[in-house]
């Protein structure tokens, strides 16, 4: 569904990813696992295109690198961006209906407005309610929930586990595994948190330093020394 | 010496009077709104009618006090820029300070039309939407890199250049002696130049306006627009273009404001440059400000109070600019969210006070 190869991204003078190659079957989930600056996010706002990058970015056999943002979200590729980004004066429900914006399907629209207010009910306990006057977990879901708005079809989620309470995160997990099963939807899922990441994903790739050290199922990944040594901090 | 502390008294005295105003205004509407947004559908039309037809009579009660009605007129004039203003600040959330040249820019298109080439004043008033919306789209087009103070900056500096060019380029604008001589709209053989023709012209215009901006701001574009203004990386994550709704807003702001300027210049029958310095920029961004800015009632309650706190203080006009100062100021401290603040529309955390469901 997604093959990423030899991919670039500069900062001025760093050269943050240094030919990133991965790929990800239909209905797959896909993690990326590293530290602080190992380049996940870069990875996927490039993917996005929401900053310049080099290297070939093929999504449903079609090459997307040159494409502006905004033909990309048209073509169900969707990223729920890194620290939620909510739209803090918007309620909660015209957050949702943001992640709807190029579409014309109306009723379709208000079938999925159902079905997020389903997978997190206590979005829908708050419709009326401001986006910034939600909790992190709240707003973590409201993000997700606008995401799946869009229609997508390749899901991108940027650190959901960011500041969020244990309890919530194993919530938020779930819901994601849950979408995953139902309908099938491809989630490339990048996470500092290696352990929740490897429970819940199918496979897995572990970056750092802008490049893909290696790879493995990711329950394989979850028992591998190196990975254990380094990112679930066991000796 | 005595002078100085004469004229400081005199500010300090402002300064608690604008104070107390502020409060008992921002009270007034706090109540007023949470009372409304409890009413039911039906309860909020005949409120709305009412309102309507209260406002809309306002030239019969005033039948006889021409000087109230001209004031009242002016209201209208800038109800309506203080709303085209919004699009750009309230919506797009574009600091713009150079609204008063779209103003302008229509004002003239219409004078001059009119006066040099005897075009009927209601084709001219199209011109006049219509130049405004390419000066709008000239403005935007290369501003919208530009945030903050480095586009406050810019349109300053556009508002300006266009004052000059104005006073300078007299061969076409007659510079500072200004174009007189503007005729009066005529509607089915009938020449509207009384002051309630005048009234009637701009109340429909100011309605047109606030259907716009309501039909707008509740639509798909102006969420996108907000969305915008609240995050532009995740907004185009959504796949929102901001280029477009900004340029949109750029561009239906100056049109608006380009035909009040038309119909402005028609009203007084004469412009010149001196109508639209930079200070009236000012006075329309102060409006928006002390209304809320985004917020429709808010914008038109602002633009009234400031469109006759002049009228009202004619006695010390010399203190007029000092006083949308400390104004501008003191509602930063009091009331930075605006008289009607826009979260209070929508019954969510706009005050600290209220809202049960957001406390948790």
């Amino acid at each position: 569904m997604l093959k990423v190869k030899d991919l670039h991204v500069y900062y001025g003078g760093i050269h943050a990813l240094k030919g990133l190659n991965f790929q990800i079957e239909k209905g797959e989930i896909i993690t990326l696992i590293g530290s602080n600056g190992a380049g996940k996010t870069s990875t996927l706002r490039a993917i996005s295109n929401l900053i310049k990058s080099k290297g070939s970015i093929k999504y449903k056999d079609q090459e997307i690198n040159d494409l502006n943002a905004e033909k990309i979200v048209g073509m169900r590729l969707i990223q729920v961006p890194e620290g939620r980004r909510i739209f803090t004066a918007l309620s909660v429900e015209e957050n949702l209906l943001m992640g709807a914006y190029l579409r014309k399907d109306n009723e379709k629209i208000e079938e999925d407005l159902q079905y997020v207010y389903k997978l997190f009910p206590r979005l829908k306990e708050r419709t009326k309610q401001y986006g910034g006057t939600l909790s992190g977990g709240e707003q973590q879901m409201l993000a997700i929930g606008r995401a799946l708005m869009s229609a997508p079809e390749l899901l991108m989620l940027d650190e959901p586990s960011m500041g969020l309470a244990p309890i919530v995160i194993e919530e938020i997990f779930q819901a994601i595994k849950e979408i995953n099963q139902e309908n099938g939807l491809t989630v490339l899922l990048v996470e500092q948190n290696a352990n929740i990441a490897l429970q819940t994903a199918h496979r897995g790739y572990v970056i750092e330093t802008g490049e893909i050290l290696f790879t493995g199922n990711a329950k394989d990944l979850l028992h591998d020394d190196r990975v254990r040594k380094a990112y679930l901090g066991e000796e | 010496m005595s002078k100085i502390i004469k004229v400081l008294l005199n500010l300090a005295l402002y300064s608690g009077i604008l104070y107390i105003g502020i409060i008992i205004l921002s009270k007034v509407f706090d109540i007023g709104t949470k009372r409304f947004l409890v009413f039911d559908e039906k309860k909020k039309k005949v409120a709305s009618i009412g309102f309507l037809i209260f406002t809309g009579l306002i030239p019969v009660f005033l039948s006889k006090n021409t000087y109230a009605l001209r004031t009242s007129i002016l209201v209208l004039i800038y109800i309506v820029l203080a709303l085209s203003l919004n699009f750009v600040l309230g919506f797009a959330g574009q600091l713009s300070m150079g609204h008063a040249a779209f103003y302008a820019v229509g004002a003239y298109t219409t004078a001059i039309l009119t006066v040099n080439y005897n075009v009927p004043f209601w084709i001219s008033l199209i011109f006049s939407a219509l130049v405004a919306a390419i000066f709008g789209l000239l403005l935007g087009i290369p501003t919208l890199r530009l945030k903050g103070d480095y586009l406050a900056i810019t349109t300053i500096g556009f508002g300006e250049i266009l004052r000059l060019i104005l006073i300078n380029w007299t061969s076409f604008t007659r510079g500072p002696a200004g174009i007189p001589g503007i005729p009066s709209p005529t509607i089915f053989g009938y020449t509207i130049n009384t002051n309630t023709g005048y009234f009637y012209i701009l109340y429909i215009l100011a309605l047109i306006t606030i259907f716009i901006s309501h039909r707008l701001l509740n639509s798909r574009l102006g969420r996108g627009l907000i969305a915008i203004k609240d995050d532009e990386v995740a907004a185009e994550a959504m796949g929102i273009n901001p280029t477009f709704l900004k340029i949109l807003a750029f561009v239906l702001g100056a049109a608006i404001a380009g035909i009040v300027g038309g119909i402005f210049a028609s009203f007084i029958h004469y412009v010149n440059p001196d109508n639209f310095t930079y200070m009236e920029s000012v006075v329309i961004l102060t409006m928006v400000v002390l209304g809320g800015v985004g917020s429709i009632p808010g914008v038109i309650v602002g633009a009234t109070v400031l469109a006759i706190l002049p009228e009202a203080l004619r006695g010390i006009s010399t203190y007029r600019y000092a006083i949308y100062g400390i104004l501008l100021a003191m509602m930063m401290i009091v009331r930075p969210q605006g008289i009607i603040s826009m979260a209070s529309l929508k019954g969510g955390g706009g005050n600290e006070n209220s809202r049960s469901q957001s406390s948790n």
